[in-house]
């Protein structure tokens, strides 16, 4: 009449935290995989400090994904890594930001060569006036290439990378004006990698899309990050989780005596970390949905 | 700072209260099955069985409500954590009720008189020590405490030992056959209610994260 009581219950293995994996995982990242180092870095606007004491690295290959509320800073922070606050007036980084090694902010550095190696999408896809085919030959050719055929296929290789060429290939001559809104924003990927960038830079690149057309973004993320490395500044929780290798969540610290706001880094650590296993109580707050 | 999901929360603080119930019918009815078995009493064999029903009952139910939750929240971090272990815990707790009122039902067939003296020390051992290895595996859960799982593994060395000695008692012949066969039943039950309670304190090691419990 008794059922024999279950089997195999004995040699199940102990559930060990995912997260104690990954932290030996980091202690084996080698130096020179680092793309960007930053330290202590602040930015201010004028005697407005934005942002205060940012240290991070971003890894060669990998998507780095950062999160957090409104005003804590993430965008300027990506700004700085390729110096697009260069074009803020009274806007002053403090701390130190190394590319690859080399200060990037030293006097000898030129930013707009700095803008090559490391390009930049933006929230709003923001397509020239003109063909398909010219908004992306723009970067080469600003760069000295003029020989047609050299073009043409630079124009191909960046459309299929940002898996746009299919669309477009029988309208290259067509105005950028007239794609949607996801392929106008994969147009302006593929004018990014037209010029072989080594970093791609993207702020909210998908805040502005449909559902399909993100998950198009974020399939050619994953298509391009064994060629490139990738920031990305995300509000979609969700999206980070799904494209980054690492997570790095800003907060907003509020000084009640000046009534300011300054954004500060709170946790940095692997995606399954961030959104498993947070560590401080404002990431596990944030990540929950518990705040804001 | 405003709170946010409060619903969400609720959900997840009513599958809470849940768990915590169940914890406490395996703990409870286990000293009480011990007991009943030992002294022959058959009302608790009533009892049980309808603890039994209520647990089948909750099963599903909380299944149900995390599988919701999951699917329509997208749950993170602890939240996340919390809900996978409710679905790893749950079948433990309600095979560890089912092998309680198991044991309980024994009762039925056996008259205490007919245990010899050192099986009745024996299997009142092995009761009181599952029922302290379940108490610490519920605490375990509550207080989100991972350390836990090193001592019951401890205790649970000490049950297998119970086991052996148990087994060669029957084993010496000095019971009618019966009652042999039945006690060997319910000596593999208080066995593998043991390896129950190490299997739920493993759990909470994922559950509680590498933050220290609060």
């Amino acid at each position: 009449m008794e059922q024999q009581p279950e089997q195999n219950v004995t040699e199940r293995q102990r559930t060990e935290p995912v997260v104690q994996q990954q932290e030996r995982q980091e202690d084996q990242t080698a130096p020179e995989a680092r793309v960007f180092e930053t330290k202590n870095v602040s930015l201010w606007y004028s005697a407005f400090r934005a942002v205060t004491d940012v240290s991070l690295s971003v890894h060669e290959n990998e998507i780095t994904a950062f999160i957090g509320p409104s005003g804590c800073g993430k965008t300027t922070v990506l700004r700085t890594l390729n110096r697009m606050n260069d074009l803020v007036v009274g806007a002053r980084v403090e701390g130190d930001v190394w590319y690859r090694g080399e200060s990037l902010y030293a006097k000898d550095v030129s930013a707009i060569a700095v803008r090559r190696r490391i390009g930049m999408v933006f929230q709003k896809p923001n397509p020239f006036p003109k063909s398909i085919y010219d908004n992306v030959a723009y970067g080469p050719r600003i760069n000295g290439i003029h020989n047609r055929g050299k073009l043409e296929e630079i124009v191909e290789r960046s459309l299929r990378q940002a898996a746009l060429w299919d669309e477009v290939k029988n309208r290259l001559k067509a105005s950028a004006l007239g794609l949607s809104g996801g392929q106008a924003q994969r147009l302006c990927i593929a004018r990014t990698l037209a010029v072989e960038p080594d970093v791609v830079l993207m702020d909210e690149p998908c805040s502005a899309l449909d559902p399909i057309a993100t998950a198009a973004i974020e399939d050619l993320m994953h298509e391009i990050k064994s060629r490139y490395t990738i920031v990305i500044v995300t509000h979609n929780m969700q999206q980070a989780t799904r494209v980054s290798d690492r997570t790095a969540f800003f907060s907003v610290l509020r000084d009640e005596k000046s009534d300011t706001r300054t954004g500060v880094l709170v946790e940095y650590g692997r995606t399954e970390q961030i959104f498993q296993d947070p560590q401080d109580s404002r990431t596990k707050a944030y990540v929950t949905g518990r705040m804001g | 700072m405003a709170e946010h999901r409060q619903a969400f929360q609720r959900e997840l603080e009513t599958i809470e209260t849940k768990i915590i119930e169940m914890f406490g019918m395996v703990a409870e009815d286990l000293s009480q099955a011990t007991d009943a078995l030992l002294g022959g009493d058959n009302e608790v064999v009533k009892l049980l069985a309808e603890r039994e029903a209520i647990i089948e009952a909750l099963y599903p139910e909380i299944e149900a409500t995390v599988d919701r939750n999951i699917l329509l929240q997208a749950p993170v971090a602890e939240d996340l954590r919390f809900l996978l272990s409710v679905l790893r815990i749950v079948p433990e707790l309600e095979r560890s009720h089912a092998l309680v009122e198991h044991i309980a039902r024994r009762a039925n067939h056996i008259l205490s008189d007919d245990l010899t003296p050192r099986t009745r020390g024996l299997v009142e051992r092995m009761g009181d020590v599952v029922s302290d290895m379940w108490r610490r595996a519920a605490d375990s859960w509550y207080q989100r405490d991972g350390s836990a799982a090193a001592i019951l593994a401890e205790r649970d060395e000490e049950m297998d030992e119970l086991h052996a000695s148990l087994i060669a008692e029957l084993a010496s012949g000095q019971m009618a056959l019966p009652v042999t066969m039945e006690m060997t039943l319910v000596a593999r039950f208080y066995e593998r209610l043991g390896d129950h309670a190490v299997n739920v304190a493993r759990r909470v090691v994922y559950l509680a994260g590498s933050q220290t419990a609060e």
